[in-house]
């Protein structure tokens, strides 16, 4: 392939600093990234942006890059099911909490964060007046800030948000845009965390979203980032993975569970002290 | 699944109809009242993908006559550039079950036609 050595570089790099593997046979998934860098630097093709490689990014290139490598496609209600899986263990388990602390970690442009707020609206509003604290977190600031201010496109309202919702939850901006409403985004914190580097709040959530996001990471820091997870889980609570997504061969801590057609985590109630 | 497409453009029939090509039978009438007449003779039909603007009998035009059509029992979403939350809201009380908003993508597009057919499958 062409510039390989480029892609090598920016490989080991996105590697070095986010944990995220871009084994060869997926360069082609970095190919339109390196483009958006390219033109974001001023560069006339890959081979200048190669020659900037070779002597080492400066900050910014560095930033830009970790970003767009890190972005996902997302949209609203993704994959459904565990939606509704929510929705079952929001009136099975949680109806009556009063303090119900739900983590998305590595929350992008933020529909998951709306898409959980939306569900809790619907089948367990209640849970909104007591004292629901969301925390929202990403390795990348720009996702962050697009997140936090809850402003969408008309093409990015329309993925997996049925009208009805947009019509409740949204208005509509003078640039035709859809807002957030300000209720919604009440319980919500947004910030800055990477998984490999950060810290966790011990037995701290109810519930722990983290979709999609282990995929790029390699097994045994797939296996700390959810021994992680296990130790800020209070007992009884979830994990949702993607749908793409298991725990097999990765964690024996949790009980798998099948709720409304979807595979959750749970940390167990009673938890047995374990040897060694 | 058997898809009409009441749209005036004939870009958008062609468009709408290349991309459902894999997933829905799709027909074309090119206004209100046309799609009104088609549906009479074939009421066998599952969704409307139905634009707002047009001569003869426009979106809501059709709305307020599909009533007149007992037979056709499929389900309607609006697909237009009238994108304001009182437009939609107006057509969403006259029985539209689902609002795509033009410009879309054809992923966009095949979300909204599943979601409906899920929709009516649940209830």
């Amino acid at each position: 392939m062409e510039h390989k050595g480029l892609y090598d570089i920016v490989a080991q790099v996105v590697r070095e600093r986010t944990g995220i593997h871009y084994p060869e046979s997926n360069y082609y998934q970095l190919e339109s990234r390196l483009v958006q860098l390219q033109k974001f630097l001023g560069l006339e093709g890959l081979g200048e942006l190669h020659q900037v490689a070779q002597k080492g990014f400066e900050k910014e290139a560095l930033a830009f890059l970790l970003d767009v490598a890190t972005n996902n496609e997302t949209s609203f209600f993704r994959d459904q099911k565990p939606f509704n899986a929510l929705k079952e263990i929001l009136l099975t388990k949680f109806a009556d909490k009063k303090d119900l602390r739900i983590w998305s970690a590595g929350c992008s442009n933020g529909q998951e964060v709306y898409s959980i707020l939306m569900t809790i609206s619907e089948h367990a509003p209640q849970l909104l007046k007591t004292a629901l604290q969301i925390m929202a977190t990403d390795i990348s600031p720009r996702v962050l800030k697009k997140a936090e201010s809850g402003i969408y496109s008309q093409l990015e309202v329309q993925r997996g948000l049925p009208i009805q919702m947009l019509m409740k939850y949204f208005t509509q901006t003078e640039d035709k845009s859809w807002a957030v409403k300000g209720p919604l985004k009440t319980p919500v914190k947004w910030g800055e965390f990477n998984l490999l580097k950060g810290i966790f709040s011990p037995q701290a959530y109810d519930i722990i979203f983290c979709r999609n996001v282990l995929i790029y990471q390699e097994v045994e820091k797939k296996k700390e980032i959810l021994r992680r997870f296990y130790e800020s889980l209070k007992p009884g609570g979830f994990l949702f993975v993607g749908s793409s997504e298991n725990l097999f061969s990765l964690s024996e801590d949790f009980q798998s569970q099948r709720i409304a057609e979807s595979s959750v985590y749970q940390k167990p109630e009673n938890q047995v002290a374990k040897a060694g | 699944m058997k898809v009409l497409v009441v749209d005036d453009s004939g870009t958008i029939r062609k468009i709408v109809a290349e991309m459902l090509k894999t997933t829905a039978q799709v027909e074309m009438a090119e206004n209100g009242a046309v799609g009104i007449e088609f549906l009479k003779k074939n009421p066998a039909v599952d969704i409307v993908l139905l634009d707002w603007n047009m001569p003869v009998l426009d979106g809501p035009g059709f709305l307020a006559q599909i009533k007149t059509v007992p037979q056709f029992t499929g389900s309607i979403i609006m697909m237009t550039t009238e994108n304001s939350p009182e437009k939609i809201m107006s057509a969403l009380e006259k029985g539209a079950k689902e609002y795509i908003m033009k410009p879309f993508t054809a992923d966009v597009l095949i979300d909204k036609v599943n979601y409906v057919l899920e929709q009516r499958k649940a209830s």
